[in-house]
């Protein structure tokens, strides 16, 4: 008898030893596609910007994301790690409907990456390739923690967004082309809509043309965050900076869809219109 | 066109709060209506609301009891790159506000905005050629922050005592006058508070003559329309960081003029 509980012991012993090992067996990170942007000196900045001068930078090789993160990246991220984000813990988020006034984005307790205009507007089923939102800056970075990437700097956003551009878009001077390469709002004012307007809020990924070096929305959809503060600026430890403009910004409000300006939000704050694509990490 | 003026009219429960232990020291002092006469002189220390060092002198009507409540409401939370930063949110809740008196609010609304703005709302006042510009949109300059519902339901319901206590303060500190007052003003709608803007606006208050421009515009207030500077003001080309026409002493003249003209108007005069 006690030979035979001995066994039975050693047994259930190897049993829990092996479902330790598979628990510690590492999940794999996600996979990404990648463009190589080239090394090389790089006009930047625009003429006239306060936030954004004119400047020369030297950049090494990198490579970026063609895409906005997509919920399908984003939920594998969630479901890795049980992270729960910003807007779902503090229930901060700030949406966004028909009708308001200029600039003004409305608070929503039950707004989230899986709710991304709040939960009597519908959840993410279906839309796993739209590009991930209504999540703060810190989530993010807790994301690029898991998945082993990083956020482009400012400098890096703009040359992959500029393609080697000198206009304030990487398509050249003329502005109508934009509707080609951005989802952007397309009435003159947010309490109206323009019936061409295919796309109300988000569009899926590689929806609308890429730049030349195959990016897709560097304009409209999501607003993207940089890792860093725009130059000279007090750093209160709040702020983030994002680029690019958003599904939300339109030609007579901000005009933030081009490859000169630079927005700041708090690091907490949760829109749905904000997102973000990855840097690769050099080994 | 509706400016942001108006939002959260239902009282919202303390969803926010319920990380936050609220100690209840506040006696009920609420004022609703206040008389000119009675309002004490206070201490107007500065307040580092704008990292943008133009014309801006950001005095408020300072209140050391809520200092003491936010400093003890304020909850820390820690970044994944290990910076503590303090969590954003409302410190006073909706029934303890209505407790403070108004210049208290008026303060807290202000120094403590409890909530978040847009990344493409923050505007710059000026370009770089240092030309003084007027622009057609009072400019957003904060640290993208704005008020909560909370704060905003607050101010909106004593809407009357808070344009009182302000257009006050303006007409005795005009060189103190401060973007975030006047878009407090514009969000309240306050054509009550035309006659101070315009008496308080020059070459050092240039944001006044905003705040009359948008009132016009949004209330399509035709003689504006008519304006050399109008199409760079609301034109088709002209959006919230490029909508600025030079600020000479002519344009000026003009803009009180209009604003004198919109005001009998709007008054029925």
């Amino acid at each position: 008898m006690k030979e035979l509980l001995v066994l039975i012991f050693i047994f259930l012993l190897f049993s829990c030893n092996s479902d330790t090992k598979s628990e510690k067996e590492e999940i794999p990170k996600p996979e990404f596609e990648w463009v190589k942007i080239p090394a090389g000196n790089y006009i930047l900045g625009g003429e006239n910007s306060i936030v954004n001068p004119i400047h020369e930078v030297k950049s090494q090789e990198f490579y970026i994301t063609p895409n906005e993160i997509s919920n399908e990246q984003f939920k594998e991220f969630i479901d890795a790690t049980k992270y729960i984000t910003t807007a779902e813990k503090y229930k901060n988020a700030k949406t966004f409907h028909v009708g308001l006034g200029e600039f003004e984005w409305i608070e929503d307790s039950t707004a989230n990456w899986r709710f991304p205009f709040g939960e009597k507007n519908g959840d993410i089923e279906g839309k796993e390739k739209y590009p991930v939102t209504c999540i703060s800056f810190i989530d993010i970075l807790e994301y690029c923690k898991w998945a082993q990437v990083r956020l482009p700097t400012l400098d890096e956003w703009e040359i992959a967004s500029r393609c080697g551009s000198r206009d304030k878009y990487f398509f050249g001077k003329d502005s109508t082309l934009l509707n080609e390469y951005a989802n952007v709002w397309l009435s003159r004012t947010h309490d109206s809509l323009n019936v061409e307007d295919e796309y109300l809020y988000h569009s899926p990924i590689k929806t609308f043309k890429p730049n030349k070096w195959g990016l897709y929305d560097m304009y409209g959809n999501n607003f993207e965050f940089c890792s860093d503060l725009i130059k000279n600026r007090r750093d209160s430890g709040k702020t983030a900076t994002a680029r690019g403009g958003s599904w939300w910004c339109s030609k007579n409000s901000c005009n933030f869809f081009n490859s000169v300006d630079i927005g700041n939000v708090n690091k907490m704050a949760s829109f749905s219109n904000h997102g973000f694509r990855v840097v690769k990490i050099k080994n | 066109m509706l400016f942001y003026s108006s939002c959260g009219s239902e009282e919202k429960t303390d969803k926010k709060n319920s990380t936050t232990e609220e100690k209840d020291t506040l006696d009920s002092a609420g004022d609703t209506i206040v008389e000119k006469e009675k309002l004490p002189r206070e201490r107007l220390p500065k307040h580092t609301g704008s990292w943008i060092d133009q014309n801006l002198d950001n005095d408020f009507f300072y209140s050391e009891r809520v200092d003491e409540i936010v400093t003890n409401s304020k909850n820390k939370i820690a970044a994944p790159d290990g910076e503590i930063m303090d969590y954003i949110n409302d410190y006073i809740t909706a029934k303890n506000l209505k407790k403070l008196n108004v210049r208290e609010v008026i303060y807290y609304a202000l120094a403590y905005p409890a909530s978040f703005s847009q990344v493409c709302a923050e505007g710059f006042y000026d370009s770089t050629t240092n030309i003084p510009k007027i622009n057609g949109y009072i400019p957003f300059s904060y640290e993208a922050e704005e008020m909560s519902d909370i704060q905003w339901n607050e101010i909106n319901r004593r809407r009357d005592s808070v344009i009182i206590v302000i257009t006050e303060f303006m007409e005795e500190n005009p060189d103190k006058i401060d973007l975030e007052y006047l878009r407090l003003l514009q969000r309240l709608d306050a054509i009550e508070a035309f006659p101070t803007v315009m008496a308080t606006a020059s070459k050092d208050n240039l944001a006044n003559y905003s705040f009359l421009l948008e009132f016009m515009y949004s209330n399509e207030f035709a003689p504006l329309r008519e304006t050399d500077f109008y199409d760079a003001m609301y034109g088709d080309n002209a959006y919230y960081n490029n909508n600025s026409v030079e600020a000479t002493p002519t344009v000026r003249k003009k803009i009180i003029q209009l604003a004198k003209g919109f005001y009998s108007d709007m008054n029925g005069d």
